[in-house]
C-alpha cells in the first residue's frame, strides 16, 4: 500500500540525512514520493538546527561533572547502606538492644544523616566535646567528619538536611565550593553578610536526590583577612571544581577518621579522575595545550579530520592533545585545542526558512531576548505536557495534504 | 545538538566494560562524551536551566548508582542513557505539575559579533522551531529529537521510547506532519494576527 511506502521511504531519507547524505539525495532515491517527502525533511532538519547555547552547556557539564566525580570515586567498599524499610522493625529492635548494651555507639560512627543512629553519633560527639573542655583537635576531627558524610551523602544520592564548616574556596554566582564540596548558594540563604574567597562559615544546607549540596543558611565565623590559627598543617586542596584554589593556607583536621579515607585525603588512588582534578595522573590522558594552541568549539558540521587536515596536523596529534579515543565522536560545543589557523569550512545552510547562509558563524542559535518580536504562540503553557498529547495524534495519519507550508 | 554520532559500537562496549569494573577514568569519559547530547536533549524539553541541570546530574549520577550496584547496560550505553533521560524528565513532570514558564533570557543569542539582524533571524528561526515543537505530544518530540536531531537510529530510537520499530516508524511520520502544521499554524497566527 502506498502510505506504507511513503513511511518507509521517509525513514529511508532519515537514514541518509544521519549518514550525511542531502535531501536532495534522498529525492533522488524516492522520486515518485520527492513532492510529499521534501517538506517533511526541511521541517525535520529545522530540529538539527536548534541547539542550547554552547556555554550554557558547557556550565553545566562543569558544574555536574563535580557531582558525577564525587559519586564516581566514592569507593563501594567504604559505603554504609542506608536501612531498607523492610529491616526497619528489625533495626528498631536491634537499636533498643544495643543502646542498652552501649554497642550503638560503635555501630552509630558510621551512620550518615537520616540513618537511625546518626543521632546517636552526634550525640557521642557532643559529650566527648565537652568532657575534653572543647578541644580544638577533636572539633577539627567532627567538622572533617561532617564533610566526609554530605560526600556519601552526595555519593548515594540521599535527600538530607545537614551542618558543616569550612572554607570558602571559589564563589562563582551560586557556584560555590566550600571545604571542596560544590556547593549551590540561593540568594535567599546569603543574608546581609557579604562573602569571600577564604571566609570561614558555617552552613547549614541540604541535599536531593540528584546529588546536589544547596545551602539554606550560611554564618560566617572567621572572615579571610585574619591570620590561619596556628595549626601546623594545610589541609590538601581537593580541587573538585574546574576553580583554583585559595592561596590561604587553612588550619586543618590532622587526623582522619577511619571510615572515609579515598576522597577526603589526597591519598592518590591508581586511577585519579584526571577530568575533575587538576593534577595529572601517571595513568590517564589529561587534556593539555600545546603552546601557542588555541581553545576551538566544535561547530555543527566538523569532523576530527577535516579539522586536523585544515590546520596542519595529524588526527592522531589532535586526537592526543585532546585525549580522545574515537576519531568518529565529537559534539557541537565540545571544546578542543588545535593550533591556530583559518576556521574550518562550513557545510551550506540548510534550505529552509529564514536559514541564513552563515560561512564561520557557529549554529549555536538561541533565542532573541524576550520581546514582542516573536509570533504569538497562543499556547505559550504547554510545552512537553502529557495533556496535551494527542491532539495531533492517532487518527490524523499519513494525510499528507499540506504539502504548501513552511517554504 | 550532536554533529556526528556514528556508532563505534566497539570503541562504546569497550569504555563500558571499563567502567563496569569501576574504573573512574573511564566513568568520567563517558561523563564528558554524552553530557553535551543528554543536556540538549533535556533542554529542549525542560525550560528552566537549573531543573535540566538537575536532570542531567540525575541521570548520571543514576549511571554511576548502576555501574556501583552491578546493573548497568552491557551495550548500548546510548540508548539507556537517553531512556534514563527520558524516565527522568517524565518523573520530574509527574511530580511536578507546575509546568515553568518559558524564559527566554537564559537562551542567550550566541556570538554577539555577528551582524545583528542576521543574528535576530537565525535566533528567530530557532525561536519558531522550539515553539512548534512544543504544539507536539511528548512521544512525537521525542521521536523527532532523536531521529533528527541526535541522529539515532530506528532501531535505537523504539528501544528508547519503548516501542517496536514499526510503531516508530509510524509515529514519526505522524510527528513531523504535525511539526509542519504547527508551523503552519503559527505562519497563519503571524498574519491575521
Amino acid at each position: 500500500m502506498a502510505d506504507q511506502d511513503l513511511l518507509n521511504a521517509f525513514d529511508d531519507c532519515i537514514n541518509r540525512l544521519s549518514a550525511g547524505q542531502t535531501v536532495d539525495d534522498c529525492l533522488r532515491a524516492h522520486p515518485q514520493y520527492a513532492p510529499a517527502l521534501r517538506p517533511m525533511l526541511e521541517a525535520g532538519l529545522t530540529i538539527r538546527r536548534i541547539q542550547v547555547n554552547p556555554a550554557e552547556v558547557n556550565q553545566a557539564q562543569a558544574r555536574v561533572r563535580a557531582r558525577v566525580a564525587l559519586a564516581a570515586r566514592a569507593a563501594p567498599a567504604r559505603t554504609t547502606y542506608p536501612l531498607r524499610s523492610l529491616a526497619a522493625l528489625a533495626a528498631a529492635l536491634l537499636v533498643v538492644f544495643l543502646v542498652i548494651s552501649g554497642g550503638a555507639v560503635t555501630l552509630a560512627q558510621s551512620s550518615l544523616p537520616g540513618d537511625p543512629l546518626y543521632g546517636i553519633k552526634r550525640l557521642t560527639e557532643s559529650v566527648r566535646l565537652a568532657v575534653s573542655g572543647n578541644d580544638p583537635a577533636l572539633q577539627t576531627e567532627f567538622a572533617a567528619r561532617r564533610i566526609g558524610e554530605i560526600e556519601q551523602i552526595l555519593a548515594l544520592g540521599r535527600a538530607a538536611n545537614m551542618d558543616f564548616a569550612g572554607e570558602i574556596e571559589t564563589i562563582n554566582g551560586d557556584a560555590w565550593v566550600v571545604a571542596g564540596l560544590p556547593l549551590r548558594v540561593p540568594e535567599k540563604s546569603l543574608g546581609t553578610t557579604e562573602f569571600r574567597v577564604g571566609d570561614r562559615v558555617e552552613i547549614n544546607a541540604y541535599t536531593t536526590a540528584s546529588g546536589a549540596l544547596i545551602a539554606r543558611e550560611i554564618h560566617l565565623t572567621e572572615p579571610s583577612e585574619r591570620e590561619p590559627l596556628p595549626t601546623p598543617t594545610p589541609i590538601p586542596t581537593r580541587s573538585i571544581a574546574t576553580s583554583t584554589p585559595p592561596p590561604t593556607a587553612t588550619p586543618a583536621p590532622t587526623n582522619t577518621p577511619p571510615s572515609r579515607t579515598p576522597t577526603y585525603t589526597s591519598t592518590p588512588t591508581p586511577s585519579q579522575t584526571p577530568t575533575v582534578t587538576s593534577t595529572p595522573s601517571t595513568t590517564a590522558c589529561v587534556p593539555f595545550q600545546p603552546q601557542g594552541w588555541e581553545a576551538y568549539t566544535v561547530q555543527a558540521g566538523d569532523t576530527l579530520s577535516a579539522l586536523a587536515a585544515i590546520r596542519g596536523i595529524t588526527l592522531d596529534e589532535l586526537m592526543d592533545a585532546n585525549c580522545l579515543t574515537n576519531p568518529r565522536l565529537i559534539f557541537a560545543g565540545q571544546r578542543l585545542y588545535l593550533p591556530p589557523g583559518p576556521p574550518p569550512p562550513r557545510p551550506p545552510a540548510q534550505p529552509t526558512t529564514a536559514a541564513p547562509a552563515q560561512p564561520t558563524a557557529p549554529i549555536e542559535d538561541i533565542n532573541p531576548p524576550p520581546g514582542d518580536d516573536n509570533p504569538p504562540p497562543g499556547n505559550d503553557n504547554v510545552p512537553g505536557d502529557n495533556t496535551n498529547d494527542n491532539h495531533d495524534d492517532d487518527d490524523n495519519d499519513n494525510d499528507n495534504d499540506n504539502d504548501d507550508d513552511d517554504d | 545538538m550532536i554533529l556526528i554520532v556514528l556508532p563505534d559500537i566497539p570503541a562504546e562496549d569497550r569504555l563500558l566494560a571499563h567502567a563496569r569494573q569501576g574504573n573512574q577514568d573511564a566513568i568520567m569519559q563517558i561523563y564528558e562524551s554524552y553530557f553535551s547530547p543528554i543536556y540538549n536533549f533535556i533542554r529542549l524539553r525542560v525550560d528552566d536551566r537549573t531543573v535540566a541541570e538537575d536532570l542531567a546530574s540525575e541521570v548520571f549520577i543514576k549511571l554511576v548508582s548502576a555501574f556501583r550496584s552491578h546493573t548497568a547496560p552491557r551495550h548500548s550505553l546510548r540508548g539507556w542513557l537517553f531512556r534514563v533521560a527520558r524516565n527522568v524528565i517524565h518523573d520530574h513532570y509527574g511530580r511536578d505539575r507546575q509546568l515553568t514558564t518559558e524564559t527566554l533570557e537564559e537562551w542567550i543569542p550566541a556570538s554577539p559579533d555577528n551582524d545583528p539582524e542576521v543574528q535576530f533571524m537565525r535566533a528567530l528561526d530557532v525561536e519558531r522551531t522550539r515553539h512548534a515543537l512544543r504544539m507536539l505530544s511528548a512521544e512525537q518530540q521525542e521521536v523527532l529529537i532523536l531521529r533528527f536531531g541526535q541522529m539515532l537510529s530506528l532501531e535505537e530510537t523504539a528501544d528508547i521510547l519503548g516501542k517496536k520499530v514499526g510503531a516508530v516508524k509510524s509515529l514519526q511520520f505522524r510527528a513531523i506532519n504535525a511539526l509542519r502544521q504547527a508551523f503552519g499554524e503559527m505562519r497563519m497566527e503571524t498574519e491575521n494576527g
